[in-house]
């Protein structure tokens, strides 16, 4: 849920982090983990305010990210997600009459917006885990600071989101684990953007301790109370605020050194408004830590 | 371990490569007389000019050949400088050979010499249309101030979209591209009656009223000025 902020900007897809959505269960006191990882994407059409499909300069988005959850303790987490350099670029346009480059493509390397965020245990059994949590998201990122002003590395809005998990172990033997969550959350955003319900239906496949198949679908949906994205004077205009979209995604891990987790995922745009349609693609390491 | 981190920075700048689009920008090339009279007065003079517009619709330097249809009413000296010799009508063309092209271009004006001179800056119309999935229409009139502006004025049945960012509005003599392109402004109208006012700009100096979203290059409709 973490990074549903970063999805907003037409062109800028769905960068769903699998790890940032490990609420549902809290990690245990001094225990937590953290993961280094690459996400990029490259989309060259969009779907519209009506939902149909448009083309557009392809556009792409590359995040490096550290993201880590740690147990204050056994009720209480915190996580930090911190996209310590994102890239955003535009091909080159070249004309296809007399081969010449009509605009130059470009490209923005900058921080990205943090996020942190604390996530409490409600209830647990041996069955189910009940979480609520809070992230704040900070305008940290650059916007329009690249020759033509219309790349962005953030969305230029601080906001504040308020979830609710629900975790199920649905079966468990000593070869195989599955489990199911859902989530959604309430994300409150400023500068005129609307606010967005934010739902995630999440099942995993653990296969003996070592090999994570997660898949998850997630949804948001915009509260249109704010003003359109063609009435938002940013300074780099390319930020659209209303985007919804419903989004599926794959991951895969396993264990590869000592506790060295390798991750691959996949995610794609199954529908949307005002959204980059596309696919993307994450490549991580995530370790378990115990302090 | 080593090497996956190497792996993942190394991918850093495989996937961040910038790489190219390539657009279908050709339009007919063509030469078109942007200053003309509908009467010139006998004795006066008048300067004519044209512009060629290129196979991508930007405007190239040329010296175009100017023809009477009769030397007796009107007549040209270089440069295309009218002399109104006698009352009459004549037709005038402008001519010009391209060798990129390997082509002759050409355009005609229906000139009378009279009494009086009478500047040809008719108002133009058009209707904005859609050439995307947004919403884009309307009816415009495009009219030759005397102070040499340019005034655009829509219809109260225009509409445009509101939901994609950074739309504005150019004129142009390709409606493919901005490229050469004269951007008139954010759109921030987006339905109803309102106009723009251009500086020093010739109702004949473009053939387009183009809808771009600049941040993301993508043309979102047009309409043609006739």
């Amino acid at each position: 849920m973490v990074q549903f902020n970063k999805i907003s900007f037409i062109g800028l897809f769905s960068i769903l982090t699998l790890s940032t959505f490990a609420g549902g269960w809290p990690q245990p006191k001094k225990s937590g983990f953290f993961q280094l990882s690459e996400r990029w994407m490259r989309s060259n059409e969009h779907f519209t305010d009506k939902g149909l499909l448009d083309p557009n300069v392809t556009t792409g988005l590359v995040i490096s990210s550290v993201y880590g959850e740690y147990g204050l303790n056994n009720n209480l987490t915190v996580r930090a997600y911190i996209p310590f350099l994102v890239s955003n670029f535009q091909n080159n346009i070249i004309s296809s009459t007399r081969g010449t480059e009509i605009e130059e493509g470009q490209i923005l390397n900058a921080f990205g917006d943090v996020i942190l965020g604390a996530d409490r245990l409600l209830y647990k059994n041996n069955k189910i885990s009940l979480t609520v949590g809070v992230s704040i998201g900070l305008a940290t990122g650059t916007i329009g600071k690249d020759e033509k002003q219309n790349l962005q590395t953030g969305d230029g809005e601080n906001n504040v989101a308020a979830r609710i998990d629900l975790g199920a172990s649905l079966f468990n033997s000593e070869s195989l684990s599955i489990y199911g969550k859902l989530g959604t959350a309430y994300n409150k955003r400023t500068k005129d953007f609307s606010d967005e319900i934010q739902s995630q239906a999440e099942m995993g496949f653990i296969i003996k301790q070592k090999y994570f198949i997660i898949s998850k679908f997630f949804n948001v949906t915009s509260m249109q109370n704010g003003i359109s994205s063609g009435e938002q004077i940013s300074a780099a205009g390319v930020f659209a605020n209303n985007a919804e979209f419903n989004a599926f995604e794959l991951l895969l891990a396993t264990d590869v050194y000592k506790g060295y987790h390798l991750t691959f995922a996949v995610n794609t745009i199954l529908s949307g408004k005002i959204v980059a349609n596309g696919t993307a693609y994450e490549v991580g390491v995530f370790k378990k830590i115990q302090w | 371990m080593k090497s996956v981190f190497i792996s993942l920075l190394l991918l850093i700048g495989v996937s961040s490569c910038i790489k190219d689009d390539i657009i279908d920008d050709y339009v007919q090339p063509r030469l078109n007389i942007t200053s003309s009279v509908k009467e010139l007065a006998k004795g006066d003079t008048f300067y004519f000019e044209a512009q060629f517009l290129n196979n991508i619709g930007l405007r190239e330097e040329i010296n175009p050949e100017w023809i009477s249809s009769d030397t007796s009413i009107i007549s040209f000296s270089d440069f295309g400088i009218a002399y109104g010799k006698t009352k009459g009508d004549a037709v005038v063309m402008a001519k010009h050979f391209d060798s990129f092209e390997n082509e002759w271009f050409s355009d005609t004006a229906y000139v009378t010499i009279s009494d009086k001179t009478i500047i040809d800056n008719e108002k133009k119309s058009g209707t904005v249309r859609t050439t995307s999935q947004y919403t884009l229409q309307g009816d415009f009139e495009v009219e030759q101030l005397e102070n040499g502006n340019l005034l655009i004025s829509f219809a109260a049945n225009y509409e445009a979209s509101d939901n994609l960012p950074g739309l504005f509005v150019y004129l142009t003599n390709n409606p493919n591209t901005i490229n050469g392109a004269l951007e008139i402004g954010r759109v921030t109208t987006f339905s109803g009656e309102h106009s723009y006012e251009i500086e020093n700009v010739n109702i004949n100096d473009y053939s387009t009223l183009l809808y771009f979203c600049k941040p993301f290059n993508v043309k979102v409709g047009d309409g043609t000025i006739q």
